[in-house]
């Protein structure tokens, strides 16, 4: 036996608060002395969208279905999550005993993943991403698998795969090829690099290829003369990024289809171009004279102030790059120590916005707001800020996030009363809106749960066929 | 007279020369060492916790561990020389943190990264980029 | 479906073929028709009108008169800038701060204090199909040209509202940035080193809680839209939090935390939920007589070996046959301790290589591997500029420009890049004119009057 990783006994066991420990306010403590006509505004915008009145409204793609066929990454889900959360019909087709990504649980901790009523166990990475989602199983590699992936196809309007480039193609499932039997397909490719173009072969994995092949973990973390290194992110964030776009261009080849194309297309998106797309100003700067964007830390190369610095009891983010904002910080800070005020505000290369821009300028402005907050908790500092109006608010730790009286409020954390999985804290859905809001109606499914629902009623499959394909390993 | 920059902890008034020195809280925050003083070289024994020094300067003798993220006279005066503070990141070697006129891209194509004047534009395009 | 040329091709060349850059232009666009009104500031709403521009919507960026919105007063280090920052100051510049949020809009100035401003929103509402706005919750209502006035002028409006916090709520009065998203959201918590390590949460440099907010709430209009055509014909109010987006990105943190009470902590350049999967220091540089100091710093490079026989292969590079013999399952080595030891180990094997030589020696043995590229690398490299994800462009005010395309292909209706973005007020006759039915000689009264 190899030297045991395990220690479990060593770990503490942690008592689970129940949620929330303390409880949501009230509509009354909320507006709790605020003047009648913001109250009217604020009123309104809570009846028109806030969450917990959702079942009463229609969603706007409802009657939409999606094959999610990806395996493996995060990004397919997180695209399909989109567009099942708006109210498609999500079906995640996953390979013949599940996507190994249920398997995943963090160190490998069994006791942190979550059990379905049959006592199947599933990682809470995947399960927070197979919301709303139907789950049948479908082997493609087989013969029959492929059959009856065509025989649904007509029924489908968006496909997602995440095979290696050209593997779909290969097998006669291809865009190429399905979109001879319904030409209305929406055929959606995401992957980290691309499946042509001369890194195609590359093989990619999950998430931090992505990160690293485009520039994003170079450009975090603190830069070297501060004893730093490159960075990736805590989450699968190139995944997360190139799925919502994915979920653009899908949604938009379906729009074209409905408005005038009337036939679907062949959509492509990969993580890496989703975080290409969005790293701000990388690519224009490199191209005017050949600037390699340096680390910055918890600062900001273009704004200041726009950073997180230390404070007394963890770190506190404050903003706010032009004038009227630069000013009120510093009076909020000159409240408590009149000098560092007065020293700011004196000093003539600071006076100019885009002259408060350079390093050594930085260093100077961080270190005399740090010694005004360095005497503060996050709290304080955040009070004495937001009297001024400027945005402010410290950096929140998981347990932070959920216990937040806004979210709680407002429903984006909230408790899910699954029927598989039981009681699950979850994030809400961030489409807010008046007439067709997002919504979650169960977090997943174990795996293959659907499968006999689906095949009978898309493919007309019957008890007997369903069992042949269950002995030969194609469902 | 005295100034109330004797007593902060991030902000080192080396009590020698007056030279206001930035201790940035990224590298300072929890610091025990020697601090060179970018205005006179003089060595300063330091200690903070959490940001907050625990001591007044003490004097020492080098070599110094760390030298200040930046450096100020009383009258505004920069010290940004290598030498005297810790170097920044750069995005390129010829890094000065002043709008640099550019007049052709990486690959050698006029841009249009000039300050212009009037009589260079019609409407609000440029007439031309590069003289 | 796909005509007979295309069927014989290798899987490559077809993709080559109904991707190609060159033929964007020769293909229709999915919003054509589309107008929309973005009278937003900073990353977060521009992002997201932007996003819809790329489409082909026509969309009228608000800001105000001659100075322009902030974010053109931002740029890296105060150093690049492009010119004219608008016809009334050519000496002055736009920052790169505002590159990539603004691509293909048409540029009106406007100062929403002056009654006549009012009255040109007012027409362009009437004409328009999405008005995006992230002004403070409640100020255009007070002004007049919030949601429930323009309903009334044009019930088919989807109107995008996004800010920090929402409108409604404890946090209702709060201002938010990209940063505050990502602290207050809970994402700041989880990157970075731990603290045995000596490190602090840290943030993703990039605005990323901005852009990708846009780009949710893009995703949102264009489904209320497609709802509008094909199902109801009418449009509606939707709202965005920055803070809630950002907190969407940790929802199964988020789960583990109300099931198990597990604050999830940063870990660094490793991956609690796999193991090989992480990135590693290399000991050289790979341009140790380059000028740039950013290019003069030792390389990484990120190795995925999660799977037993991978990690046996893994090792076996390494010349570490031990690590294969102590950690042979998955379970054994995804543990903290187990992750611990097997990345020193393999740092060891890295330590007098660069990243290229590591990249080279693991993708010879077939694992999943990719240097940690920089800006520069990632620009050089020709897959992205063959794609269309970053491209020259020839823009019509400012020249050669480097930028970023569209992040997703089309094959039938790509979206594209025009230009980068115009100076303020470039497109003020063109607007006001076309739209709002002013002539020459008002366009001028009201330039001197300063209302645009």
């Amino acid at each position: 036996m190899a030297e045991s990783w395990r220690t479990e006994k060593k770990r503490p066991k942690i008592k689970v608060l129940p949620w929330p420990a303390i409880p949501a306010p009230t509509v009354e403590e909320v507006y709790a002395g605020v003047d009648e006509k913001r109250k009217e505004y604020s009123l309104w915008v809570e009846s028109a969208v806030r969450q917990q009145f959702n079942a009463d409204k229609p969603e706007s793609l409802n009657g939409i279905r999606v094959l999610d066929m990806t395996t493996n990454m995060i990004i397919g889900h997180w695209c399909s999550s989109h567009f099942s959360e708006l109210g498609a019909e999500v079906i995640m087709v996953e390979p013949v005993g599940g996507d190994p990504l249920r398997k995943l649980t963090p160190f490998g901790r069994e006791e942190y993943m979550f059990t379905s009523k049959d006592g199947e166990k599933c990682g809470a990475r995947f399960l927070a991403e197979a919301r709303n989602k139907l789950s049948v199983t479908l082997n493609v590699e087989t013969e029959e698998g492929r059959n009856l992936l065509k025989a649904i196809i007509p029924q489908v309007d968006v496909l997602i795969e995440n095979g290696a480039p050209g593997h779909y193609d290969k097998l006669g499932i291809g865009y190429r090829q399905l979109s001879e039997i319904n030409p209305r397909l929406v055929y959606l490719w995401v992957g980290q690099r691309g499946q042509w173009g001369p890194l195609k072969d590359q093989p990619g994995a999950m998430d931090p290829v992505a990160q690293c092949s485009m520039g994003f973990a170079h450009g975090t973390g603190a830069p070297v003369s501060f004893g730093g290194t490159p960075t990736r992110s805590g989450w699968w964030l190139c995944d997360q990024v190139g799925g919502t776009f994915a979920a653009i261009g899908a949604m938009a080849a379906l729009y074209a289809r409905e408005k005038f194309l009337g036939k679907g297309q062949f959509v492509e998106c990969t993580a890496a171009e989703g975080v290409i797309r969005i790293i701000d100003y990388n690519w224009g700067w490199n191209g005017m004279d050949g600037s390699v964007r340096p680390r910055y830390g918890n600062w900001d190369l273009a704004i200041n102030i726009y950073a997180v610095n230390p404070c007394a009891d963890g770190q506190i983010m404050v903003g706010g790059g032009h004038d009227r904002l630069w000013f009120r910080i510093w009076r909020a800070a000159g409240k408590a120590k009149p000098y560092l005020e007065q020293h700011i505000c004196e000093d003539p290369k600071l006076r100019v916005v885009t002259d408060r821009l350079p390093h050594y300028q930085q260093v100077e402005t961080y270190t005399t707001l740090v010694e005004w907050m360095k005497d503060c908790t996050r709290f304080q500092c955040e009070t004495a800020l937001q009297e001024e109006e400027v945005a402010s608010g410290g950096v929140s730790f998981l347990d932070e996030v959920c216990e937040f009286p806004h979210y709680k409020y407002r429903g984006h954390v909230r408790l899910l009363d699954d029927g598989e999985y039981g009681q699950v804290l979850l994030g809400g859905s961030s489409f807010i809106g008046q007439k067709t809001p997002g919504r979650i109606k169960w977090i997943g499914r174990p795996v293959g749960k659907d499968n006999e629902d689906v095949f009978r009623s898309l493919a007309g499959l019957n008890r007997q066929q369903l069992a042949s394909l269950k002995k030969g390993g194609v469902i | 007279m005295s100034s109330p920059f004797r007593e902060t902890s991030l902000i080192l008034e080396c009590p020698k020369c007056e030279t206001l020195n930035y201790l940035d809280p990224f590298t300072f925050w929890n610091f025990k060492g020697k601090i060179k003083c970018a205005g006179c070289d003089a060595i300063w024994a330091y200690q903070l916790v959490n940001g907050t020094r625990t001591a007044a300067p003490a004097a020492a003798t080098g070599p110094h561990d760390k030298m200040p993220g930046y450096a100020q006279s009383k009258d505004w005066k920069t010290i940004t020389d290598f030498s005297k503070v810790n170097k920044g990141p750069q995005a390129r070697e010829d890094f000065q943190g002043k709008p640099i006129p550019i007049s052709k891209s990486k690959r050698g194509n006029p841009v249009s990264g000039t300050p212009l004047t009037a009589a260079d534009l019609v409407g609000s395009r440029p007439k031309q980029f590069a003289k | 479906m796909v005509d007979k040329a295309l069927k014989d091709m290798t899987f490559e060349d077809f993709c080559r073929s109904v991707f190609n850059t060159k033929d964007t232009f020769h293909k229709p666009e999915v919003l054509k028709g589309i107008r929309a009104i973005s009278t937003t500031q900073y990353i977060l709403g521009p992002s997201c009108a932007a996003y819809l521009a790329e489409l082909g919507a026509e969309t009228i960026k608000v800001e105000l008169p001659k100075r322009g919105e902030p974010m053109r007063h931002t740029t890296p280090f105060n150093e690049p800038f492009l010119y004219p920052l608008s016809r009334w100051m050519p000496e002055k510049g736009t920052g790169l701060g505002f590159f990539g949020a603004n691509p293909n809009e048409l540029f009106l100035s406007l100062d929403f204090h002056k009654p006549e401003a009012i009255q040109i929103m007012k027409r362009l509402a009437a004409k328009s199909d999405v008005s995006c706005e992230n002004y403070r919750a409640g100020t255009f209502d007070r002004w007049g040209i919030g949601y429930r006035q323009f309903k009334d002028l044009n019930p088919r409006m989807v109107y995008q509202w996004m800010g920090g916090f929402g409108g409604w709520g404890p946090g209702r009065n709060r201002a938010s940035y990209d940063i505050l998203g990502q602290a207050q959201g809970g994402c700041f918590s989880i990157t970075g080193w731990p603290k045995e390590y000596g490190g602090m949460p840290s943030k993703q440099t990039i605005w990323i809680m901005d852009y990708w907010g846009g780009a949710i709430s893009a995703f949102n209009i264009i489904a209320c839209l497609y709802w509008r055509d094909n199902v109801s014909g009418e449009g509606q109010f939707l709202e965005y939090s920055q803070v809630h987006g950002a907190q969407r990105h940790l929802t199964d943190f988020i789960s583990l935390y109300g099931k198990t009470g597990i604050v999830a902590q940063r870990w660094g350049n490793w991956e609690p939920l796999l193991c090989v999967h992480g990135i590693l220091k290399c000991g050289k540089s790979s341009y140790p007589n380059s000028k740039n100091p950013q290019e003069q710093e030792v390389g990484f490079c990120f190795v995925s070996a999660f799977k037993d026989d991978d990690f046996k292969k893994l090792c076996g590079v390494v010349g570490n046959a031990e690590l294969a013999k102590k950690y042979p399952t998955h379970a054994d080595r995804v543990g903290s301790d187990a992750q611990q030891a097997i990345y020193p180990a393999l740092e060891k094997f890295a330590a007098d290589k660069t990243k290229e030589e590591v990249w080279a020696a693991f993708t010879g043995a077939g694992l999943v591997s990719q240097p940690v590229w920089n800006s520069n690398e990632a620009a050089n490299q020709e897959h992205w500029h063959l794609r269309g994800s970053m491209q020259w462009l020839d823009d019509p005010t400012f020249g050669d420009v480097q930028t970023q395309g569209v992040a997703y292909r089309l094959s039938d209706t790509p979206g594209r890049i025009k230009h980068v973005f115009k100076p303020v007020g470039a497109d003020n006759e063109f607007v006001l004119s076309n739209l709002c039915g002013y002539g020459g000689s008002e366009i001028a009264d009201l330039e001197k009057k300063e209302i645009i």
